[in-house]
């Protein structure tokens, strides 16, 4: 035991080690920004997680193609329907935006908000603990992504935000993981109050709805959209729809349980603004 | 150091690059109880057995840095963890333990059990971002996940380490 302590690699050990601790306090101290060592170690990672992450893509997609055929045709046949009925969703849209266009001219309003800036990126590795609800895509402070940066899907529904960011890599924080807490707004009331993760809730894809107004009526399958408060997340995003409405703790008010609009386990590819006009 | 040990060694970190890449692209998605197992403490149990204290300790280091590289928040807990829970493993394994999977599972355990519950203790009961039932809904089949998982990292380790 004496000589132990005495091997230069144990003492090599033990230096790495509080190198590591004073890296643990800085990373407290700094927080969203990766240590020297982090950054590092997930650069030399990046690369092997995307072909592990194309590896499996590929065993998926031919378990897929020779197992599920018939699966695939008729979820097929239902997404030719779901296409048909969003076309004509887009074509109501459209009507809607050059009305609502026109009704700006007339009223001589100048745009109240600009597009949008984006940067499309791949998920290269997910749910690397059981505790949080994380993923780390393949793009990172090269491409102009910085901490808090909000996370949508293709669809336009809250994915998450920017929790870490490195060189080539970040890590994407979800709408249920415990650390989530944003502004929300309830649809059809215009009601503000504040969504937030919740660990028991997180295990089963969904987060809840706080602080709400009092008499707020609640119904199942409410929608609900990020407030723009704080202007971290831009107003309008849609984060998902009530499922259920329960008493808290405390017995004197109401939250609600929300199922996020984002699959979050089908999620290959995320868009990360970088850039939007703060409007509360 | 050797030339048979460097190689003995580069095996091993390859072995722990593919548990990592395993954990994060093939059993995130075989969830059980809402689970998935965490391979680091698995695979520092198994290096500890094989190669005593400092081995032990090296190896929890090396996957240590590889877990906290993968979860966002207080980097170095899984690295001082992983490497004082490899380095005591690997010091009793030298004097009181035969190498056999039984002796892996049971290491694993235990160095699941300590790294879970401290993870959860600090940053989950303490800040109250989670209750107590967090420890059977999560803790508990984590940890057992976990250790079950053994014999795929036990072998490949007892391959390189080249005792039978």
């Amino acid at each position: 035991m004496k000589g132990f302590f005495k091997n230069r690699a144990v003492i090599a050990l033990l230096v790495t080690a509080a190198i590591i601790l004073a890296m643990a306090v800085a990373s407290v101290m700094f927080e969203g920004e990766a240590s020297p060592l982090s950054n590092a170690v997930r650069v030399i990672l990046t690369p092997f997680r995307t072909a592990a992450s194309g590896i499996s893509g590929f065993i998926r997609n031919t378990y897929t193609y020779f197992y599920e055929v018939e699966e695939l045709k008729a979820e097929n046949e239902a997404l030719r329907v779901t296409i048909a009925e969003m076309e004509e969703k887009i074509r109501e849209s459209e009507q809607a935006l050059e009305e609502n266009a026109r009704l700006r001219e007339l009223l001589d309003l100048s745009e109240r908000r600009r597009d949008f800036k984006y940067v499309m990126a791949e998920i290269v590795s997910r749910y690397s603990s059981n505790w949080a609800s994380t993923f780390t895509i393949g793009k990172g402070s090269m491409h102009g992504i910085e901490p808090f940066d909000c996370v949508i899907n293709e669809q336009g529904f809250l994915v998450g935000y920017v929790s870490e960011v490195g060189t080539n890599w970040s890590i994407i924080t979800t709408v249920i993981d415990t650390d989530i807490e944003l502004g929300a707004m309830i649809a059809r009331t215009r009601e503000s109050a504040v969504a937030e993760g919740d660990f028991a809730l997180m295990s089963e894809g969904k987060l809840k709805l706080t602080y709400l107004p009092e008499d707020t009526v609640l119904l199942n399958g409410d929608v609900i959209y990020t407030s723009g408060v704080g202007g971290v997340y831009p107003k309008g995003i849609r984060i998902g729809t009530v499922t259920k409405v329960q008493t808290d703790a405390s017995g004197m008010g109401n939250y609600a349980i929300i199922e996020p609009a984002v699959d979050l386990d089908k999620l290959t590819q995320v868009f990360v603004i970088t850039d939007f006009d703060i409007s509360e | 150091m050797d030339r048979k040990a460097i190689k003995k060694w580069l095996l091993y970190s390859g072995l722990g690059l593919a548990a990592m890449l395993l954990q994060e692209h093939l059993f995130s998605r075989l969830r059980v109880f809402n689970v998935h197992p965490m391979l680091g403490g698995v695979l520092t149990s198994v290096v500890a057995l094989f190669e005593g204290g400092t081995g032990g300790a090296v190896a929890g280091l090396f996957m240590g840095i590889m877990q906290d590289a993968s979860v966002a928040g207080i980097e170095g807990f899984y690295s001082i963890v992983y490497m004082v829970c490899g380095m005591a493993a690997g010091m009793i394994c030298e004097y009181m333990f035969r190498r056999s999977l039984l002796t892996a599972f049971l290491w694993s355990l235990i160095i699941t059990s300590i790294t879970t519950l401290l993870y959860f203790l600090l940053f989950f009961l303490f800040t109250g971002k989670a209750g107590i039932s967090a420890l059977w809904l999560t803790a508990l089949p984590e940890i057992l996940y976990s250790a079950f998982m053994t014999p795929i990292v036990y072998f490949p380790a007892r391959f390189i380490a080249g005792s039978r």
